[in-house]
């Protein structure tokens, strides 16, 4: 499911060393959650529609997509909450059919974190031990541990309304994990927190999942937690996934449109790949711009990531395989880089350039975008 | 602000003679209550706690204040027992159908009590339970079922519905799920609807004065026939015991069960 | 380090109370079948319906007895007719006690609706938590102390030798005898009305925005102006809400006639107790009663319909 025919993989992908552990990713590896051909109709909304994935077992995998594209039910239906119309869920290669939520061994942080008000700390954490019967001197040195897994570990004894959002957030880890369950589900528990808060956590899952290896299946809306966190991302939209793979493999090379507009703030132009001379160029209105050699002929898109391109003064020798000038409409420092509009002749395009010794822009100024053929990827048109 | 502070004081002054109308009478009862003389005299002559002590000698009063507590045990036993499970029961039915059923329980409010307590007459004449006092607690607690099932609801419903869910995910399975997460977040509001039940039963007078006989009077009944001849201090010391009753009830309803965020929560627009 | 263990282990020592909860979960198993599960809820409602099922076939009962004519010397009921209605329909008696009872009814809810909108204003906007706390206990422990306590208190407030002679005499007045008369009664009812008003309108004055009023303000308008005009509208529906149900609260009033009245101002209440028992014939009452019930449905609703009615405007 991760490879679809016609993306490339362009050179310079295997000079990062973002690929994930060739040890983890052998096809021999473990299947944790399998779905397969699982669909869900809400009245007569198809909240699922012939959806099919399988997540590693010691992976974080993420469902990403926009509200209502059907991945917290996905999560759901994981869980046991809801009943799958059709297809079969298995965990560790057993049939969920027919396995109540309770019996099926895995934990689940929601967004509300449910945690239980009328228990302190300890006990919400105790509890899932005690539901399985084991002894007040195991539990109290589980609780202790998990406590100090989470790095929270004196707050036992407090209410929970006297816990901040922070620890808020680590207890429902700490109650999830105490039984080192070996499928942990996230239903976006991240989403309410400010932005901060949401960064150490983002680094928090990544550290717990690091250490316990435990099996995580991630749902949420916000890209950048996507890519930082997960090992691979599913996007989703209107009840079925457009694309599953790593973080890189779908920004850099996204199936389809919706997935390239998705992630991160590109432009897209509509246009169509055919050769002249013996190099690959993409058409569009007037303009002709040299693509990668592996791209097919035909209608497709071409994708503009603002990272991508480069800014030359006016009447600068380009080098590269593009270069298109055009004015500056807008320029500003945000704090990482520098972001900057440009109208060109046919279109705008954005540009955001991390090096700090790039060239001072204002507005009215003339520039020259430019990037190299590998540096924008071509999306196929879908046959109708 | 300027136009503000004129309406204020106009609203003060209702409020305040809202006040006065409200309490006056019941404190008037109090002052009654400790006051000596075979009537009631503004202002009293004097202070005595000997009604109060009346009330546990005199054969009569004494009896009637039993057959009160009788009385509205056995309604709490009935809301406890019928709309507890209900109301635990009721958000995991349809909203239309949760309409009805909420209207088909406030029946006995929504008649008017009069003619409820007749209609309890009839049926009990039916059933062949007329005069007998827990058929008069059953009654009140159908009357008063509303009650009971209200505070629950509304405990509940400040709840986070993941909850059970949560439970479920840690391993609980459904009993499990009730007995330690479920039954102690209800437990206030269960608590509140039993003293609120509770008290309204004990202070009934409309349905008591039908369905009892002179044998078996309830307090209120015995009251109002000794209101008859005339309005002495020792009725107010049994009266007095209703204040004592619902001011206490009040107190602790109010620490325990919610009601002023209940009265006053802004709902989310 | 990947999958994890799960730990289902039972160790062998394990308290009691974990026995109980596992033979409960052991009874759910068998009892229960996987279907089950979508009627459990309405299991557990069904007794409560049943329950008020008992009020409801007492009512049916009333209604069944009001339909027969009824033989007052012999005790005896007769055959099916509509005879007790047309008789206390054309009963000099009946004809009083039900104007009466709507006209009182009617009065008591508007002032009771008139008071508690101030009231509830108050209430929700008083900064000062102990007022609020105050506000309430005004409002409801009379209510909670019972029928009898309120009217006993109105007796002795009222009466001869109580704070109001008392409080004429020092201003020089002569003593207004009210015991007995509509004055009384409509204290009482009142006072018994105000809760149920306050509970309905405070969640709409909660909703109230004071922007409304402060723009009001800036562009002009005196307080009774904006009182009128961005406050009252605002608060139609529930006002009319709060009306019906004081309305019919007021309808079913006994207490406050029978005891304040003293049987002098009879409400369609006491006539129905007067006709079931003292006269001795039920049919008479029940038909009352199926009246009264028909009239505050009908009135109630009238009510209600009426509180949608937008009011015209005149243009400007």
């Amino acid at each position: 499911m991760s490879d679809t025919a016609g993306i490339l993989v362009g050179e310079d992908e295997a000079s990062v060393g973002l690929l994930p552990d060739p040890g983890r990713m052998n096809t021999e590896a473990k299947t944790m959650v399998e779905l397969r051909a699982v669909s869900k109709t809400f009245g007569d909304v198809a909240a699922l529609d012939d959806v099919s994935l399988s997540v590693r077992d010691g992976e974080f995998f993420t469902l990403l997509g926009p509200s209502g594209s059907g991945k917290t039910t996905v999560l759901r239906i994981v869980a046991g909450l809801i009943e799958p119309d059709g297809g079969e869920v298995l965990i560790a290669g057993a049939s969920m059919r027919g396995v109540p939520t309770f019996e099926r061994e895995l934990a689940v942080v929601f967004q509300s974190l449910a945690l239980f008000p009328h228990m302190s700390v300890a006990e919400n954490i105790a509890f899932s031990l005690r539901m399985r019967r084991r002894s007040r001197v195991d539990i109290a040195a589980a609780v202790r541990e998990v406590l100090e897994l989470v790095q929270l570990p004196d707050i036992g004894n407090r209410a929970i309304t006297e816990l901040s959002g922070g620890q808020r957030q680590r207890v429902a880890l700490a109650r999830s994990l105490v039984y080192k369950p070996r499928l942990l589900l996230l239903d976006e528990p991240l989403s309410a927190l400010d932005r901060r808060l949401r960064e150490d956590m983002q680094l928090e899952l990544t550290r717990l999942h690091r250490e316990l290896g435990v099996t995580i299946i991630n749902v949420t809306h916000d890209q950048h937690e996507a890519l930082f966190v997960s090992d691979r991302v599913a996007l989703m939209d209107a009840g079925k996934i457009v694309q599953v793979g790593h973080g890189r493999e779908i920004y850099d090379r996204p199936a389809t449109e919706f997935v390239a507009a998705f992630l991160g703030d590109p432009v897209l132009l509509v246009g169509e790949v055919t050769s002249v001379d013996e190099r690959r160029v993409f058409r569009t209105g007037s303009l002709r711009l040299q693509v990668d050699a592996g791209a097919p002929d035909g209608p497709a898109t071409l994708l503009l990531r603002p990272e991508r391109l480069r800014l030359l003064p006016d009447g600068a020798t380009s080098l590269f395989d593009n270069t298109l000038p055009g004015e500056v409409v807008f320029a500003a420092f945000d704090g990482t880089g520098i972001f900057v509009q440009v109208e060109l002749e046919s279109f705008t395009v954005s540009v955001h350039t991390t090096m700090r010794d790039t060239l001072e822009v204002a507005i009215g100024d003339r520039v020259q975008v430019a990037w190299n053929a590998g540096e924008a990827a071509v999306i196929p048109k879908e046959p109708a | 602000m300027r136009s503000m502070r004129l309406t204020v004081p106009v609203r003060n002054l209702v409020t305040a003679g809202g006040v006065v109308l409200l309490v006056g009478p019941t404190l008037v009862v109090l002052i009654a209550s400790v006051s000596v003389g075979r009537q009631i005299v503004f202002p009293p002559h004097g202070f005595t706690l000997d009604w109060y002590g009346q009330i546990v000698r005199d054969g009569p009063t004494w009896n009637a204040l039993l057959h009160s507590f009788h009385v509205a045990l056995v309604a709490v036993a009935v809301g406890l027992l019928f709309g507890v499970p209900a109301a635990f029961a009721l958000p995991k039915i349809g909203i239309g159908k949760r309409f009805v059923v909420i209207l088909a329980l406030s029946l006995g409010l929504s008649t008017p009590i009069i003619v409820s307590a007749f209609s309890f007459f009839e049926i009990f004449a039916q059933l062949g339970v007329y005069e007998h006092l827990t058929a008069v607690g059953v009654a009140i607690g159908i009357v008063n079922l509303p009650f009971m099932v209200w505070p629950i609801l509304s405990a509940m419903e400040d709840q986070d519905p993941e909850l059970p869910a949560a439970a479920a995910t840690l391993g609980a399975d459904p009993v499990e799920e009730f007995i330690f997460v479920r039954l102690p977040l209800m437990t206030p509001g269960i608590v509140t609807g039993a003293i609120i039940v509770f008290v309204l039963s004990i202070t009934d007078f409309v349905i008591s004065q039908v369905l009892t006989t002179s044998a078996n009077q309830t307090l209120p009944v015995f009251i109002y026939s000794g209101l008859r001849t005339s309005i002495s201090p020792g009725l107010g010391a049994a009266s007095a015991l209703f204040i004592a009753i619902a001011t206490l009830v009040f107190v602790v309803v109010l620490r325990i069960g919610g009601v002023e965020r209940f009265l006053l929560r802004r709902s989310s627009s | 380090m990947h999958t994890s263990q799960v730990a289902i282990g039972r160790p062998p020592r394990v308290p009691f109370g974990w026995h109980v909860v596992d033979g409960l979960i052991s009874l759910r198993r068998s009892a229960v079948g996987r279907n089950v599960g979508k009627a459990a809820p309405l299991l557990l409602i069904v007794p409560a319906l049943a329950l008020v099922g008992v009020l409801a076939s007492g009512i049916g009962f009333l209604t069944w007895a009001s339909l027969h004519s009824y033989d007052t010397f012999l005790g005896l009921q007769g055959e099916f007719s509509f005879g007790e209605y047309s008789a206390i329909i054309h009963d000099r008696q009946f004809q009083t006690d039900l104007v009466r009872t709507i006209s009182m009814a009617s009065i008591t809810a508007v002032i009771a609706v008139l008071l508690a909108i101030p009231f509830s204003l108050v209430m929700a906007r008083s900064r000062r938590r102990w007022m609020r706390l105050a506000l309430m206990v005004v409002i409801f422990v009379p209510y909670l102390t019972g029928d009898i306590t309120r009217t006993f208190g109105w007796l002795a407030v009222l009466g001869p030798r109580g704070p109001l002679t008392w409080l004429c005499e020092r201003i020089g007045v002569t003593p207004p005898d009210l015991i007995g008369t509509l004055w009384a009664i409509g204290l009482g009812t009142v006072q018994v009305l105000f809760p149920a008003a306050v509970v309905i309108l405070l969640p709409a004055v909660l909703r109230l925005d004071p922007e409304l009023e402060h723009a009001a303000g800036t562009l002009g308008a005196r307080p009774s102006r904006t009182f009128l005009h961005v406050i009252l509208p605002q608060l139609q529906i529930a006002a009319f809400g709060a009306l019906a149900a004081c309305w019919a609260l007021a309808m079913g009033d006994f207490a406050d006639p029978q005891i304040l009245g003293q049987g002098l101002k009879d409400y369609l209440a006491n006539f129905l107790q007067n006709r079931y028992l003292a006269i001795g014939n039920p049919p008479q009452g029940a038909a009352t009663g199926v009246i009264l019930i028909g009239l505050v449905t009908l009135g109630a609703g009238l009510i209600l319909v009426l509180g949608r009615v937008r009011v015209r405007r005149r243009p400007l």
